[in-house]
């Protein structure tokens, strides 16, 4: 019953009015509308149904929709705000939002946070922060020894923790952050300025024929 | 032509699908920033190597760089790492020389390095315009990040291998080179 009718409709689900989402984002209306085309793009790269699922977010940033990887994973947790394991239109214009230039800092830095809060714990604990190091690591290819990790996490543990109870939380990441506010230079993408001219790039999505595609509808 | 040309470079900011460089530090007030961590860290000269926190480490993850939205290539092609053993000052000293031997023009910001080749009269083939950063993770090993800004990815490649080679820690001695074959 619904498979005839998902192929021919490619409409966006959880589509919100694109004045609504530029009255809460620092989107002009025109660039929500350009963003629906972006959307639209990514939405449909492997399965056809007008929703983000974990592939095809992987397949748009990484060009390489089999890549996992921690960070990847928790940007797309993220995005994913109604946690039903695919970003709708709405939540792909509001997380985006969030990397406008002109966006205000204050939720740059709470993303930042909850992006590393690996377990949403509300914190950012120790072994966490040395998981997200390893990580990194081992995505460089760059090989340091267990002590020369442990020192950089406990160094910089140390100088974030100033409550020195063993964990870090919003308020000391966001005083962390003022010390050094590259850190959160990642949550910036100057390209959302101007969308239009940003636009050209990405327009060369390959397009996959549906029976060269296995996955989990689910996108565990 | 010059003063064409002078304009063609302070218009950087606006060539399409271009994302500058200089549009990150006017952000985030590179001057009060750098002047901040100075001051925290006491004593570091002005061309001391940033040294590293876990998440400054952390945020140079491929995966947390959105701008694969917005980018034909793959991060990789964009952007490498590599660790050396060479102080920083050394490195900062030797990039700029085997960048200018290679036709490019260095400038230096803070503890960053740019380097841009241009052909005369052109903005395509062969340019390249790239940013380079020293990291210290302690006083005998610093990571250098190569970041392209924009241009040619041929020559990009080219400096990226020729940098790594004689910059970085050899192979097999838990060498850091990121590869960077197409």
């Amino acid at each position: 019953m619904g498979c005839a009718s998902s192929k021919r409709s490619k409409q966006l689900h959880g589509y919100e009015d694109p004045s609504v989402l530029a009255a809460e984002t620092p989107f002009t209306v025109n660039e929500v509308e350009s963003l629906e085309e972006l959307y639209k793009k990514l939405s449909n790269s492997i399965i056809a149904d007008g929703l983000i699922h974990k592939e095809e977010f992987h397949l748009a940033l990484f060009k390489n929709r089999n890549q996992r990887n921690l960070f990847a994973d928790r940007v797309f947790d993220l995005f994913d705000l109604k946690r039903n394991g695919v970003i709708e239109f709405g939540e792909f214009v509001r997380s985006l939002g969030i990397f406008h230039p002109n966006a205000p800092v204050a939720g740059k830095i709470a993303f930042a946070f909850k992006l590393y809060d690996l377990r949403q714990t509300g914190f950012i604990e120790h072994e966490e922060l040395k998981e997200m190091v390893l990580a990194l690591l081992h995505e460089s290819e760059l090989v340091l020894s267990e002590d020369i990790v442990e020192m950089i996490v406990d160094k910089t543990f140390s100088e974030a923790d100033t409550k020195g109870d063993g964990k870090i939380d919003l308020e000391e990441w966001k005083a962390f952050v003022s010390k050094y506010p590259s850190l959160i230079k990642n949550m910036t993408l100057p390209y959302l300025k101007d969308i239009s001219i940003a636009f050209p790039s990405f327009v060369v999505l390959p397009e996959i024929e549906d029976s060269d595609v296995s996955v989990s509808v689910n996108g565990d | 032509m010059a003063g064409i040309k002078n304009d063609e470079w302070f218009k950087q900011d606006y060539s399409p699908a271009v994302p500058d460089d200089d549009e990150e530090d006017t952000y985030f007030d590179d001057e009060a920033f750098s002047m901040s961590e100075m001051a925290y860290d006491g004593n570091k000269s002005p061309e001391s190597p940033t040294l590293i926190n876990a998440f400054q480490l952390i945020g140079m993850s491929s995966y947390l760089d959105l701008s694969g939205f917005f980018e034909k290539e793959d991060v990789s092609e964009r952007k490498i790492r590599f660790t050396s053993n060479h102080s920083a000052k050394d490195l900062v000293a030797r990039i700029q020389d085997i960048a200018t031997e290679m036709g490019f023009r260095v400038q230096m910001k803070n503890r960053r390095l740019k380097a841009t080749r241009e052909h005369r009269g052109q903005k395509c083939v062969g340019n390249l315009s790239i940013a380079a950063e020293v990291f210290e993770i302690s006083p005998s090993l610093y990571v250098v990040e190569l970041r392209k800004s924009y241009g040619d990815s041929t020559v990009y490649r080219q400096l990226c291998t020729k940098l790594s080679k004689d910059l970085g820690v050899p192979m097999g001695q838990g060498q850091g080179l990121i590869s960077i074959e197409a």
